[in-house]
């Protein structure tokens, strides 16, 4: 079976910075994959480049077997390829309910959409409660809750999440990574980009590990958690 | 009074027409911050355009009310074609350019467009031909004209439209969404070129209507017009707070209304020193006083950059 996700040589540049420098990453249907590493690694620009928000310099990107790269970002959601960005990126003078429509923008069946919108209230009552308030006066982590909303009412087929826990109290990392662990469940392939790697690691099956712009790493998560190299650079521990 | 309330209907029917011109200035600033200072003069190319297109009907027989319809449809679809054609090729090849380069450009389309109206129609003035009921009613003293009736009723009818259509559709959406976070917008599948390039339409089509209103007010037209027209339209949408849609309606009608009572007061409180036709230096004193006092404008809520 090939991947839904295929990359191959990946290299983004800004300008003389080179962020992802040959890179290769497979996620396959159904797969919960992690990519892991410090600032400044590259994790969120291969994110990006894989949504389209990014040109890349050079590299393959293969989706569900089709060449990625000629295709415009904005045409990539209609194929399932979903991205909550870094900064949760809602629209902060629209309603909740209507940031929410929004992830459903490409889709014509409109007909599904209270439906689904009630599915996502009911992995997230707070969003409910506010759904005819603009999103601007929500909490931090009630915008993650919003943003990963958004993106279910796409209705994706690979989630990819930039960083779904920064700046979030624990008790919200909690909660969000619950409801990751959810739609995880449900079949969604995830590709999630996490600085807690601890975390990560606990809801990936697999991990890449990140350092300069490149893969120094490829395990799975479990065998990841027992990598002493992983243990002292992100799990932050020298043995328990 | 009864003055004061004469000038009140003459200030809303010029209120309305700025005001459908200061919703174009006003989206364009909303969805990608440019000032596009040729829209006064797409203004100008749907009243010469209905012009032309209403003195041909008339001289060819044709019933006023048929003439006056075909023409303004005429001249929407030729400023919607040119809104079109001035996002696609004056401002997208410099989407990504430092922000004052599209602004120069703007200037410079305003311009071009201004002579190629000169060699097209030339320099002298178009007389609106007199399709318009003349009939006016009178209430208390105060005359309302067909025209200022017919104008206010359709600038409001128009701008019900578009609120409608930016707050009510899954487009609107897309055009907030857009504004807002063009790149995250894009995540969403929305083609935001596509929804720059219709918000250029929408407000060019606006603006082919104001333009023959300009026009059937004041009875003439004149490839200058657009100028100081724009840069009222300009001043109400500052006026109402740049990028804010009710604003953009509510500084229309605000600096119709200060212009013509300042016009219809100026001369009994200078004794005569100045007259009405000095009517222009209200606009410019109310932009002045908002840059100076209230720069975000009565609806705009946050500091933006300003050109």
């Amino acid at each position: 079976m090939s991947p839904l996700l295929q990359v191959r040589n990946l290299c983004v540049h800004y300008g003389g910075i080179k962020a992802v420098e040959g890179l290769n990453l497979d996620v396959m249907e159904g797969e919960r994959v992690t990519l892991i590493g410090a600032n400044g690694a590259g994790k969120s620009s291969t994110l990006k480049a894989i949504a389209g928000l990014v040109a890349p310099a050079d590299g393959v990107l293969a989706y569900a077997g089709q060449a990625l790269r000629a295709i415009p970002a904005w045409q990539r959601v209609g194929k399932g390829l979903a991205l909550v960005p870094e900064g949760r990126g809602v629209f902060n003078r629209l309603t909740i309910e209507e940031n929410l429509l929004m992830g459903a923008y490409h889709r014509k069946d409109s007909e599904k959409f209270p439906q689904e919108l009630d599915h996502v209230y009911s992995l997230f009552t707070r969003l409910h409660e506010r759904r005819y308030q603009q999103a601007g006066t929500l909490s931090g982590g009630e915008q993650q809750m919003l943003a990963i909303g958004r993106a279910l009412m796409s209705r994706p087929r690979l989630l990819m999440l930039d960083e779904p826990s920064m700046g979030l109290a624990p008790v919200m990392v909690e909660k969000i990574f619950s409801v990751i662990r959810k739609i995880a469940e449900e079949g969604v392939t995830l590709l999630l980009v996490e600085q807690n790697a601890r975390l990560a690691l606990e809801v990936c099956d697999r991990a890449y590990v990140m350092e300069s712009g490149q893969v120094v790493l490829v395990d799975t998560a479990s065998a990841c958690m027992e990598n002493p190299m992983v243990r002292s650079a992100y799990l932050g521990d020298g043995g328990g | 009074m009864d003055i004061f309330l004469q000038q009140l209907v003459n200030g809303l029917t010029l209120g309305s027409i700025y005001a459908l011109v200061a919703l174009g200035y006003t989206m364009v600033y909303g969805i990608m911050e440019l000032i596009n200072f040729a829209h006064g003069d797409v203004v100008m190319v749907g009243a010469m355009v209905a012009l032309t297109v209403l003195q041909a009907l008339t001289g060819w027989g044709v019933p006023s009310g048929v003439a006056l319809a075909v023409a303004v449809a005429v001249a929407m679809a030729v400023c919607m074609a040119l809104g079109l054609a001035i996002e696609r090729v004056a401002y997208r090849p410099l989407r990504r350019a430092p922000k004052l380069a599209p602004l120069i450009t703007a200037i410079g389309l305003s311009i071009v467009l201004q002579q190629l109206a000169a060699l097209i129609w030339g320099r002298s003035y178009l007389s609106f031909p007199s399709v318009l009921p003349t009939a006016s009613m009178s209430w208390h003293g105060v005359i309302i004209t067909a025209i200022q009736g017919l104008i206010i009723v359709l600038a409001t009818l128009l701008m019900a439209i578009l609120l409608l259509l930016v707050k009510r559709t899954a487009l609107g959406r897309a055009m907030r969404a857009t504004a807002q976070n063009p790149a995250v917008a894009q995540l969403m599948g929305v083609n935001t070129d596509r929804i720059i390039a219709f918000t250029f339409v929408i407000g060019s089509a606006l603006a082919a209507v104001a333009g023959v209103m300009v026009a059937a007010y004041y009875n003439v037209g004149n490839y200058t017009m657009g100028f100081m027209l724009g840069l009222k339209a300009f001043t109400a949408a500052v006026l109402g707070g740049i990028g804010n849609l009710p604003g953009a309606m509510l500084g229309g009608l605000l600096l119709g209304v200060v212009e013509a009572l300042g016009a219809g007061y100026i001369g009994d409180l200078t004794g005569g020193f100045f007259g009405s036709n000095y009517k222009d230096v209200f606009a410019f004193l109310v932009l002045i006083g908002v840059l100076i006092f209230h720069p975000n404008g009565l609806l705009g809520s946050r500091a933006r950059e300003k050109v």
